[in-house]
């Protein structure tokens, strides 16, 4: 067993004759083809946006587009959401060494959605196709996006599955289109084995649609500047992406820190919580993040694959490297990413690996570490969850089984400079747009009957953290909900003597007032939420709200509670000036004024300076 | 006399233009912009007109004032009233960072335009049926008027209530309560501004209007006040982002709509060009100091969104559907880590390009064209000024050719090819992503360096023609001179297409009609220049973003839906069998008004053909080397000439420059006419 996992490489065919030809391409040919392929990727990310029929694919951009050249290098890519960068790159080289492009001719696309090779789950199969050039296969176009139900065990979102084989059909790099005909026997299988097979085939349509665009692109720009000039310029641009990351790595500290958080639970022991553990060196050589120290596998569907662990850990190198660069794979060449097979961040047959939410914690876990080597350049934690609610059923008014993610906006973690930001996506799919009240109020049986800024949320510090959201849903008629949340039983951090804000919670309420309320729930409980700050909620039994599926009726209420971002360095440091802003605009209290930052308010809410300095002192 | 006069005032220019209809007369001027107060650069440029105001039937107006305020944050101090729980919804947005900023850990938002203080909750609320589930605490309203106004110094209100698109009691209730109380202070309310759903983006629509109302409406009364002053007593327009212009009265009502009108004007002249030269196709290519604006004429008809961003502001409101890209004359050309980038910085008309001779140390797109030789330094801008030629080509060689071991000629050659890369890239998005082929299009150049660069766009992508109108530089006011009156109404309806019955929907679209037709003749709009067009929008259910089909003449709901599948069968590739959402019912009355006709130029005398003013040397793109350009001169150029590449035609303002393997033929109008020719 090869307990490091590098990425596998692809022959060497070309790199070397290209390495000596890129001399020869000026420095503005090399720029004009760049700009050229990543503008590919954006057209195909269009024309997949533009023709999906499914709104996971069109309004959460749950999806990643990559182009590569034959020897797999990463020449230009189109992120939906920042958890996508390069997660192509590991499924396309492994599908590679599997020999399932042996064959690939044009028009062909190739089909693969096991987990363990793609680095993700079942629903986000990866779509490939190859481009050519007299006749030579000299690129490929890969897609991958999330499907709306592949047949696993429960429609909407998978929480407790214990084996891979509860998390629908796999499909192990099939070639479902041949010389652009459909491979209908694939298709068929992949339609009995849907809850939605009318979207699922619409979206595959897209996706083949988008990879049709992106390899006709690269067939054009080869016959306009012929394969010397183009691969010259890619190994040219690959080289440079490599530079750029190295310059800004030389800039960094080096040395080898460690981190650890905690999840929750893995969705089937709900009462253990999962360890994770980071331990990231930079060094003269680059970056390596290692995942070692992390729990092994467990039995919920919490494990990752580790090609998302790979692009867990591209986000965070790419933030502090080359932020403001169209992506390329040069860029990666310095990171490293280490996970035993059989560790939570590498999943192996057949353990489940569903719910993603392992990259979620991961990549604050490395933040973390890395805030250890350089506080004046990392956040502290956000509020370190996606936070959702999801509703399931048949919506009244189309008549038809939806499946709609309401994720909450988080604060982000307080800087050495700033406040953090308010209300945001968590940095993984900080993209993404949230659900309109009155977009949601119109399509299900559910009435927001608040939505705002969480007061006290923010970690208290010189810099406060951002405040995370309270949103109150209200049923109006019986449907199906489920929530998520997996980093509501610990706390984020602040840094430099900052703290971290309150805990994110899920509160279940059930309306009591209904004479059968207990049978429905099947739990006697009032208040149900996932910690005790809230509600005088202290029977152990009544935990886990975060991990909650089932049917709601009338009267029935589910409330979120994000987490705030932590706070940087000390809060009796913060400007009381700013503290008594913060009371006027309702973010703290002045209970926490006075308790959080020992600043003390009259009733006009003006500084008490004797008051102030006596609690400061 | 019924002159017609428009004034656009842009970031660096005021262009005013008068036309006198009985004569065909065209007058245009040129003035400094007057930051402090631009009424005046207005009035100095209808002075320098030398035109009777009293003589002048219609004035259209362009400017940057709601734009410009919201950008510099000099609006005024706004106060939300919305739902109680619900004051926080314009500051958290739908919790997205922007696409191109999601790497970056040190992004932070602008800040928050109405801080948490000044939004203030009442208790009052609909259901998605516009139902009444909470009514309306009128005396809330009142506390929370007061707090705003006398308490906290709101100067202006916005009001948005959830659902309110559906039903607008409690808004308008809470406007007539406010305006009682305070007849000073402006109410924007949601519903009289957007009747679409989802709630962040109209509040933002409604927080933007009441933001920059009080100051654009002194500015329009000043306007209003110092035009009457000096005789002026016709009709005063503004031009809106969505083309077409509103009266001035309403303009400073809803000024969020004049947010985008500073490249309408350029727009409308395409769409005006298009109808008079029978082009009905065009892409229309502006390009200026700092940026390029590329936009679809289709079948006569400008593309249009109904979706627009300021900042990091949503706007719901009809704009022009234009593709903007950093790239313009003002480009900095940089080598950064051995590969040559280009824009989107721009060096302006301060410091700008090295060859100005103003402080510009970077070398831009205008120093390498000078040092390629399209542009003669000793007759820039009509002579009017000297371009340092040895210090461009220095920048370039010692910023460029050296870090990047290059050639002086190749770097030059490289920045118009990066340049053209992007721009390409740009016109692709909006045609060929569109199921549109450029190579049925003819292509609409001009703004200051749009004659210079876009016959070479033009070649790229094989479009039919490259036109270059008359007067390029300042073809956008000439543009405001084309203006309609347009006047938008509508209504969101929210239904499925089954559940809709084709007497109802005629119904609602009649009420809509009336207003529009009462709205015109309010405007002086006889009834023969009265023009209605009804459209509604929809979309597959559960689909965000709606698709606008006209209804004119649609008889039955079969009808309807045929026609949004067609609609998106262009757009998209592919029509669904999913059920179909009727959004909203647009109304839009049009008052035509008489417009100039393109000014001809008289055909040659004889046989020869133009005379060149002299040859020079300089870059052909076609042959891949240098060549020796034929220069002329425009204004010796006549009807039915015809001028082979490469050449380049010199104006007073532009410089127009073309390749061996293309051709330029003058028509009537004195348009040059660029094609490709058989290699030459």
């Amino acid at each position: 067993m090869n307990p490091r996992n590098d990425i596998p490489h692809a022959p060497e065919t070309t790199a070397a004759r290209a390495q000596q030809e890129h001399r020869a391409v000026d420095a503005a040919t090399v720029e004009v083809i760049r700009h050229y392929l990543v503008s590919a990727a954006s057209e195909m990310e269009r024309t997949l946006v533009r023709t999906a029929y499914s709104t996971i694919i069109y309004e959460i951009n749950d999806f990643g587009l990559s182009i590569f050249d034959r020897d797999l290098n990463l020449l230009a890519d189109s992120t939906g959401l920042p958890v996508f960068l390069g997660a192509n790159e590991y499924a396309v080289k492994k599908t590679f060494e599997l020999g399932c492009f042996d064959d690939l001719g044009p028009g062909d696309v190739v089909m693969m959605n096991v987990p363990y090779i793609t680095g993700a789950h079942t629903n986000d199969g990866v779509l490939v196709s190859g481009a050519f050039h007299d006749g030579n296969l000299v690129a490929y176009t890969c897609v991958r996006a999330h499907w709306t139900d592949i047949g696993g065990k429960d429609p909407g979102y998978i929480l407790d599955s214990t084996s891979i084989h509860q998390e629908g059909l796999m499909i192990p790099g099939i070639k479902i289109f041949e010389a652009g005909e459909p491979n209908e026997a694939v298709l068929k299988i992949m339609r009995a084995n849907s809850r939605a097979p009318v979207t699922i085939m619409g979206d595959m349509n897209a996706e083949v649609a988008s990879l049709r665009i992106g390899c006709q692109r690269i067939e054009e720009l080869y016959a306009k500047y012929g394969e010397a000039t183009v691969e010259g310029a890619i190994s040219r641009f690959l080289d440079v992406g490599e530079e750029q990351a190295r310059a800004a790595l030389k800039d960094l500290p080096k040395g080898r820190w460690e981190a650890e958080n905690w999840m929750d639970n893995d969705g089937v022991d709900l009462d253990r919580l999962v360890r994770v553990h980071v331990a990231v060196t930079i060094d003269d050589d680059g970056m390596t993040v290692d995942f070692t120290g992390s729990d092994d596998k467990v039995r919920g569907p919490i494990n990752l694959a580790i090609g998302m662990t790979q692009a867990t850990c591209r986000i965070v190198f790419k933030s502090l490297t080359t932020p403001h660069e169209p992506t390329n794979g040069g860029q990666f060449r310095p990171l490293k990413v280490i996970a035993p097979e059989g560790n939570l961040f590498h999943a192996v047959y057949p353990s489940p690996v569903f719910t993603i939410w392992a990259s979620v914690i991961g990549m604050e876990t490395i933040y973390k570490a890395l805030a250890e080597a350089m506080p004046e350049a990392i956040p502290a934690s956000s509020g370190g969850d996606l936070g959702d609610p999801g509703f399931y059923g048949v919506e009244p008014y189309t008549r038809r089984q939806v499946w709609h993610q309401t994720n909450a906006g988080v604060g982000w973690g307080a800087r050495v400079d700033c406040d953090g930001m308010n209300a945001v996506h968590h940095i993984s799919q900080c993209t993404l747009k949230n659900v309109p009240v009155e977009v949601l109020e119109s399509r299900l049986p559910v009435m927001v009957t608040r939505s705002g800024l969480r007061q006290d949320s923010g970690g208290p510090g010189r810099n406060r953290g951002g405040l995370g959201t309270v949103r109150n849903f209200h049923f109006l008629d019986s449907f199906g909900a489920l929530t998520i949340l997996k980093k509501s039983k610990t706390p984020g951090w602040g840094l430099e003597g900052g703290e971290p804000g309150p805990k994110n919670v899920a509160i279940l309420k059930p309306n009591t007032d209904d004479p059968d309320w207990k049978e429905r729930w099947q739990r006697d409980v009032i208040v149900y939420s996932d910690n005790d700050a809230v509600w005088g909620n202290t029977d152990p039994a009544r935990k886990h709200a975060g991990m909650y599926r089932g049917e709601f009726g009338p009267g029935d209420e589910i409330l979120y509670l994000a987490a705030g971002g932590g706070g940087y360095g000390k809060p009796f440091e913060r400007d009381p000036e700013s503290v008594r802003d913060d009371v006027v605009d309702g973010y703290v209290s002045r209970a926490a004024a006075l308790a959080d930052y020992g600043v003390a308010l009259t009733d006009e809410l003006e500084i008490d300076w004797n008051e102030t300095k006596r609690l400061r002192a | 006399m019924s002159y017609r006069l428009a004034v656009d005032i842009g970031g660096t220019f005021v262009d005013a233009i008068v036309f006198n209809p009985e004569t065909g007369a065209l007058r245009l001027e040129k003035d400094f912009t007057t930051p402090d107060d631009a009424s005046r650069g207005v009035l100095s440029a209808i002075e320098r007109l030398e035109v009777r105001l009293a003589e002048v039937e219609t004035f259209v107006h362009g400017t940057t004032l709601g734009l410009n305020t919201v950008l510099e944050r000099t609006g005024a101090p706004t106060g939300i009233i919305t739902n109680e729980g619900f004051e926080d919804i314009f500051e958290m947005g739908r919790y997205d960072r922007p696409r191109e900023k999601m790497y970056m850990l040190t992004y932070d938002d602008p800040p928050v335009l109405v801080r948490k203080r000044y939004r203030l909750g009442v208790p009052c609320r609909l259901n998605a049926q516009g139902d009444e589930l909470v009514p309306l605490d009128e005396d809330a309203v009142r506390a929370v008027a007061k707090r705003l106004v006398e308490e906290l110094g709101r100067t202006s209100i916005a009001v948005c209530y959830l659902h309110a698109y559906r039903n607008p009691e409690h808004e308008q209730r809470t406007k007539a309560i406010v305006e009682e109380m305070y007849p000073d202070v402006p109410v924007s309310v949601s519903s009289d501004i957007v009747r679409e759903y989802r709630e962040y983006e109209r509040t933002s629509t409604t927080v933007v209007n009441a933001y920059v109302k009080p100051i654009f409406r002194t500015y329009i009364a000043r306007l209003e006040e110092n035009l009457a002053r000096a005789g002026f007593d016709g009709a005063f327009y503004v031009t809106r982002s969505g083309g077409g212009a509103l009266r001035a009265h309403d303009s400073a009502e809803v000024p969020v709509h004049t947010i985008f009108s500073g490249p309408a004007g350029g727009l409308i002249g395409a769409v005006a060009l298009s109808e008079l030269t029978g082009r009905p196709d065009l892409i229309a290519v502006d390009m200026g100091g700092t940026s390029t604006d590329a936009c679809v004429v289709h079948g006569g008809a400008p593309s249009l969104k109904y979706e627009a961003a300021l900042e990091r502001l949503p706007l719901m409101i009809p704009t022009y559907d234009i593709n903007t890209i950093g790239a313009g004359g003002g480009s900095i050309a940089r080598a950064e880590d051995g590969l040559l980038r280009v824009g989107p910085q721009s060096a302006g008309a301060s410091p700008g390009p090295v060859c100005y001779a103003r402080g510009g140390t970077a070398p831009t797109f205008t120093d390498a064209a000078l040092t390629m030789g399209y542009l003669d330094p000793a007759r820039f801008l009509g002579g009017a000024m000297t371009l340092d030629a040895a210090t461009a080509e220095a920048a370039i060689k010692t910023q460029i050719a050296d870090p990047l071991d290059l050639s002086v000629a190749d770097a030059c050659r490289g920045i118009f090819e990066v340049l053209l890369a992007k721009t390409v890239s740009a016109v692709r998005e909006i045609t060929v992503e569109a199921g549109l082929d450029p190579r049925e299009f003819a292509m609409l150049a001009f703004g200051g360096a749009g004659p210079m660069f876009v016959p070479l766009v033009g070649r790229e992508l094989g479009v039919k023609e490259v036109i270059v109108p008359q007067a390029p530089s300042v073809f956008s006011a000439w543009g405001m001179l084309m203006t309609d009156i347009v006047q938008e109404y509508g209504q969101t309806v929210l239904t499925l297409l089954d559940d809709l019955d084709m007497a109802g929907l005629a119904d609602a679209t009649r009420q809509l009609e009336s207003q529009a037709q009462a709205g015109l003749t309010d405007g002086g709009f006889a009834a023969d220049r009265q023009l209605i067009e009804r459209a509604a929008e929809m979309r597959y259910f559960g689909q965000e973003h709606s698709l606008e089909v006209s209804i004119d003449g649609v008889l039955s709901i079969e009808e309807l839906r045929t026609r949004f599948d067609e609609a998106h069968r262009r757009r998209y590739g592919h029509a669904m069998e999913d059920p179909v959402q009727l959004v909203n019912l647009r109304v839009r009355g049009i008052g035509r008004e008489s417009k100039p006709e393109l000014p001809k130029v008289p055909a040659r005398a004889g046989k020869a053909g133009p005379v060149p003013t002299g040859t020079r040397q300089a870059y052909c793109f076609a042959r891949g080397g240098d060549a020796a350009f034929r220069v002329y001169d425009r204004n010796d150029l006549r009807h039915g000439d015809v001028v082979a590449g490469p050449a380049i035609v010199e104006e007073a303002t532009t410089t127009i420059v073309f390749f061996s393997d293309q051709a330029a033929r003058v028509d009537e109008f004195g348009q040059l006419v660029i094609s490709r020719e058989v290699q030459a």
